[in-house]
């Protein structure tokens, strides 16, 4: 935690060519005589980062006591004939979390990130802001801020597995673990990772929509309520099939598809790309990528899932090389179409995005 | 920190967050609510990421690129041109150690400063690091060596001032300075690595524009 190195107390000779302790109080106090008496920091200011400071240091230690408990119970779980210690473990971590979640009942979905303003009313219990790995209840709402200064995105895990982002602007109900109420704006569902054998992530997925229905057959999609007043559905299909319904009729959209319920009836079908600006706003909601130790191919496989590309290698055995390939730091803030760019130069690699394909090569000479 | 040592976050409030406010400042024209705000934003995003610093920068260069991106993420959204002037700014050289005795002293009426804004932007750029690099240090050694250099205080006096011996004070003031020298040198170089860095991206980026 210490800027200094207490290293540097063994003596002057680890600073080159500052070997004497005359020369020390000379270079020390002449640059304290140019930079003159530091200025009072006002106690406000100070005080005001501090608190929102130990607001997201105690947020962050939950997060990470949070993923410890995860891990245990993972470990618990390999372990056969422990069975017992399992089900207490969960059993704690299922008042832990209830008690955290605002309310009584079960914990549906974990908050997974957040950006901007998003606030939620854990059913009805008053409106507050949203933190990274924060529980949900069933009834949990959901609103991100509009566009604008800072505009409100998140991503959260149901308890099956399923991803859900939010856009900006957007008014979500989680009325159970398979049923999500849009009531503004646009969401983002992947159920590609659901936990079929999850007894609270069995069944389809619903967005209600007071437009229409949409369930998912296994897929990654976007449902977005269409200005004014919240008049027609729009659903775009990237991956697998969604089933969209109003009143007692529905209408199957494939990958590649974009529907449009309109409030008249009318019913518009086209196609729309997997990849492409249209799906910022999912890249700008996605949760972090733990790069460190992690294999180049998969940070490519999410990279492929996130943005909607596909990923080609020059050739096969460049392919078989990369599953070698392991990374090491962290992205920071970088997006999933940002991602591959600044880390491939490092593996010794290169990419172009040529229409929706990453094509990885080996840097070309001079 | 992250097991939930309210000790070591202590240190980490007290400490770090006085030099990002200086660090903030200096580029923000005095801006106290926005330097409050974007110090905020950026030590809130630092500690949800604390988890993936590795050590490969020290801490407060590390704190300080977080805090940088802040500032240049908020002249992005609002598309103005103070984003050129902090790139600039940054890659202009601070005083080293061994250049102390040649910098202005900032002597009121001093020709050579008063007609040359690169030496008052140079003064400006040393001042902030020395601050920073004070505001950093462990235990009393900012007291010392404030007491020593700045109000020119006898070792007798500063003994009195820290209930301790004139031979404590000593020692003591003989390990402020090592501690001194090591993080400002370390800010220095790691900060001027870093705006080379992002001059060059800077240049090229203007350069395909």
């Amino acid at each position: 935690m210490d800027e200094w190195d207490p290293r540097a107390d063994r003596g002057p000779d680890r600073i080159a060519g500052a070997p004497t302790a005359g020369d020390d109080d000379h270079e020390v106090g002449a640059l304290l005589d140019t930079a003159g008496s530091r200025p009072e920091i006002p106690r406000e200011d100070l005080d005001a980062i501090t608190t929102a400071a130990r607001a997201a240091w105690r947020r962050q230690v939950e997060e990470v006591a949070r993923r410890r408990a995860l891990r245990t119970r993972t470990t618990v779980r390999a372990a056969a004939g422990v069975a017992a210690l399992l089900v207490a473990a969960l059993g704690a971590l299922w008042w832990w979390s209830g008690s955290r979640s605002g309310g009584p009942g079960p914990v549906i979905a974990h908050v997974e990130a957040v950006s901007g303003s998003v606030r939620f009313d854990p059913a009805g219990g008053g409106a507050t802001e949203v933190a990274e790995g924060l529980p949900l209840g069933p009834g949990a709402e959901i609103e991100t801020a509009a566009t604008g200064e800072a505009p409100g995105r998140l991503s959260l895990r149901l308890a099956g597995g399923a991803t859900v982002r939010m856009d900006a602007g957007t008014r979500l109900r989680i009325a159970s673990a398979n049923a999500l109420e849009l009531r503004r704006g646009a969401v983002y569902l992947d159920t590609g990772t659901v936990d079929a054998s999850s007894a609270l992530g069995a069944g389809r997925i619903e967005v209600r929509s007071p437009v229409g229905t949409a369930s998912d057959v296994g897929t990654r999609f976007a449902v977005r309520l269409l200005e004014p007043r919240a008049s027609a559905l729009r659903v775009r299909v990237r991956d697998g099939a969604v089933l969209v319904a109003r009143r007692g009729v529905s209408y199957r959209a494939d990958a590649g598809d974009e529907l449009v319920l309109h409030g008249d009836g009318t019913v518009e079908r086209r196609s729309a790309p997997a990849w492409g600006d249209d799906w910022s706003w999912v890249l700008a909601a996605a949760p972090r990528f733990d790069l460190e130790g992690r294999a180049l191919t998969e940070l490519l496989d999410w990279v492929a899932r996130e943005t909607g590309w596909s990923v080609r290698f020059e050739d096969e055995r460049l392919a078989t090389s990369a599953e070698e390939i392991t990374l090491h730091g962290s992205l920071g803030d970088l997006r999933p179409d940002q991602a591959p760019f600044a880390v491939l130069p490092g593996a010794g690699l290169e990419g172009e995005l040529d229409g929706g394909t990453l094509i990885i090569r080996r840097p070309q000479g001079p | 920190m992250l097991a939930g040592d309210e000790e070591a976050f202590e240190v980490f409030g007290e400490r770090y967050s006085k030099a990002l406010y200086r660090f903030a400042l200096a580029r923000l024209d005095g801006d106290r609510e926005l330097t409050r705000d974007l110090v905020q934003t950026a030590i809130c995003k630092a500690l949800s990421k604390l988890e993936s610093y590795r050590g490969e920068a020290s801490l407060l260069t590390w704190l300080c690129a977080c805090c940088r991106n802040e500032i240049l993420m908020h002249f992005r959204a609002r598309r103005s041109a103070p984003e050129e002037r902090a790139f600039e700014d940054d890659a202009r050289p601070a005083a080293g150690l061994a250049d102390a005795g040649t910098v202005p002293s900032g002597v009121p009426g001093n020709p050579v400063e008063a007609g040359n804004p690169e030496v008052l932007v140079l003064r400006r750029e040393t001042e902030t690091l020395v601050h920073m690099a004070l505001d950093v240090l462990p235990g009393r050694y900012a007291e010392v060596l404030e007491g020593k250099y700045l109000e020119r205080l006898p070792v007798r006096e500063i003994a009195a001032r820290l209930e301790v011996g004139e031979k404590a004070v000593e020692s003591l003031l003989t390990r402020a300075r090592q501690a001194f020298k090591v993080t400002y040198e370390r800010l220095r170089s790691e900060r001027h690595g870093v705006a080379a860095e992002e001059n060059g991206r800077n240049r090229r980026g203007r350069d395909h524009g």
